[in-house]
């Protein structure tokens, strides 16, 4: 797909025009390259976003011919002209974020963006964020203020909660009544609270709470840092209060990588003790020596195992659930993602060779923080020292 | 794997069973079944599994099978054009 930008392209534009290749491929039957990681979530038994979001369509893969022929939208789908206002919108409203997780890029927090230019990872910050200027911001919620049938925004950022226009988008919602209709889902990093913002969500009559962790274990202070569990801790409860006094549906929303897919039980086990659902993303692909398959297989079959042990515990008999947000099966929903992490650690080739790197790269950042991954991960001692730790 | 417009060309049918009966119906066709039957469609059970939504005695599915098993088996939003 070009890359264009919303200073030069209005987003109905970029949806009817600009997507039309991506829809006429699709209609050709063709295999994209911007859909490879959900094909490779597919090979893992994992419900990819393809899957959920063709089912918002009434299209499910596994009876794939007739519900497409069945779908609403198929007439739609065949006609040549695409006029149609987007329902349903992902919002990535940039990389203000008080986190610097240690698989992510600048793009995605300004923290791990400015930490790496001072250790010379990057030579130039990332471009300003389009929320940065007023005009684009106006120029989107006009958008959405002329989208009547919305149903579902997801905000992402960076973390949504200290931008300041996730506060000024729901605002607008609001006075354009479309909190009456349009659910809101965002994911925060559970260090984070703004009870003006709480104060704004609760005002809508859907809201879909995300949280991002990747462990109960300490290693979550070392992979989300500057995290702390207790803080984490001490928001989550603050969510979880909030979200069950307003009935908003809860997920966990992880990012496994080889340092965290050790101890990645201890979030499947605290979801399964709290009714909260799992949607794990796509397979971490970049950066690659982040891949949960970096860990050599000796080493993952013994996490499989743990992983088999769990699940074979719950005794649970779980059928396909593509609709992720359905509250009445979250528990099969938390076996069914775990499944897919069984399913990917016996199965992904062995990516170990990527072990130096990932310690040169480990090694850089640690100077920066001043902390050591031993502390948190003492089982890998011998496997990091002898890939160059 | 068909593209898009080969599927399109294509008469495809619903698998109707009815007590161990088959018949074969239209996608789109609106379909009627007596509740105390025990009927499969495309092998999804429809009956005795969705008895609680007969009205008189009888099962009418007044939409496309698979808008209707879509809604009534908790997948979601079923987003539609405007």
């Amino acid at each position: 797909m070009s890359q264009v930008n919303i200073k030069d392209v209005d987003p109905v534009d970029f949806f009817q025009q600009h997507m039309n290749d991506i829809r006429s491929g699709m209609i050709d039957g063709k295999s994209l390259d911007d859909c490879k990681n959900c094909y490779q979530m597919e090979q893992h038994n994992k419900v990819s976003g393809r899957q959920k979001q063709l089912l918002k369509v009434g299209v499910r893969l596994e009876q794939f011919e007739k519900t497409l022929a069945s779908s609403p939208w198929v007439d739609t789908f065949r006609s040549k002209q695409f006029t149609q206002l987007p329902q349903d919108w992902q919002i990535d409203l940039g990389n203000y974020c008080n986190s610097a997780c240690i698989f992510c890029h600048p793009g995605a927090s300004s923290r791990l963006a400015a930490e790496w230019k001072r250790i010379g990872f990057i030579d130039q910050m990332p471009l300003e964020n389009w929320t940065d200027s007023p005009e684009l911001v106006d120029k989107f919620i006009a958008t959405l203020e002329q989208s009547k049938h919305i149903q579902y925004l997801h905000f992402i950022g960076g973390e949504t909660l200290i931008t300041p226009a996730f506060r000024t988008i729901l605002k607008a919602l609001i006075s354009a009544g479309l909190n009456q209709t349009a659910t809101i889902g965002f994911t925060t990093n559970l260090i984070t609270w703004n009870q003006e913002v709480v104060d704004l969500l609760t005002q809508f009559s859907s809201v879909n709470l995300g949280m991002s962790i990747e462990s109960f274990d300490s290693i979550n202070d070392y992979v989300r840092w500057p995290a702390t569990l207790s803080k984490v801790h001490e928001t989550l409860d603050q969510w979880l209060h909030l979200a069950k006094t307003h009935d908003w549906l809860m997920q966990f929303r992880t990012t496994p990588t080889i340092l965290t897919i050790d101890s990645l039980l201890s979030v499947y086990q605290y979801a399964w003790d709290h009714d909260i659902a799992i949607e794990s993303c796509n397979f971490l692909d970049r950066p690659e020596v982040m891949r949960p398959s970096v860990m050599p297989m000796d080493d993952r079959l013994l996490i499989v195992n743990r992983m088999t042990a769990w699940i074979a515990d719950r005794d649970l008999n779980v059928q396909t659930i593509i609709n992720t947000r359905d509250p009445n099966v979250v528990k099969q929903q938390i076996v069914q993602d775990l499944q897919s992490y069984v399913h990917y650690l016996k199965h992904e080739p062995d990516e170990s060779f990527r072990l130096p790197e990932l310690m040169t790269y480990l090694k850089r950042i640690e100077s920066s923080r001043g902390n050591s991954v031993l502390t948190y991960l003492p089982q890998y001692e011998e496997l990091f020292r002898t890939a160059g730790y | 794997m068909k593209n898009f417009s080969e599927l399109l060309a294509t008469d495809l049918k619903l698998d109707v069973v009815i007590n161990g009966t088959a018949r074969s119906a239209g996608l789109h066709e609106l379909l009627s079944f007596d509740a105390e039957d025990t009927v499969t469609v495309d092998s999804i059970e429809i009956l005795p599994k969705y008895r609680h939504l007969a009205s008189n005695g009888v099962l009418d599915i007044n939409e496309p099978f698979y808008c209707w098993h879509h809604r009534i088996s908790a997948q979601g939003w079923l987003l539609v054009p405007y």
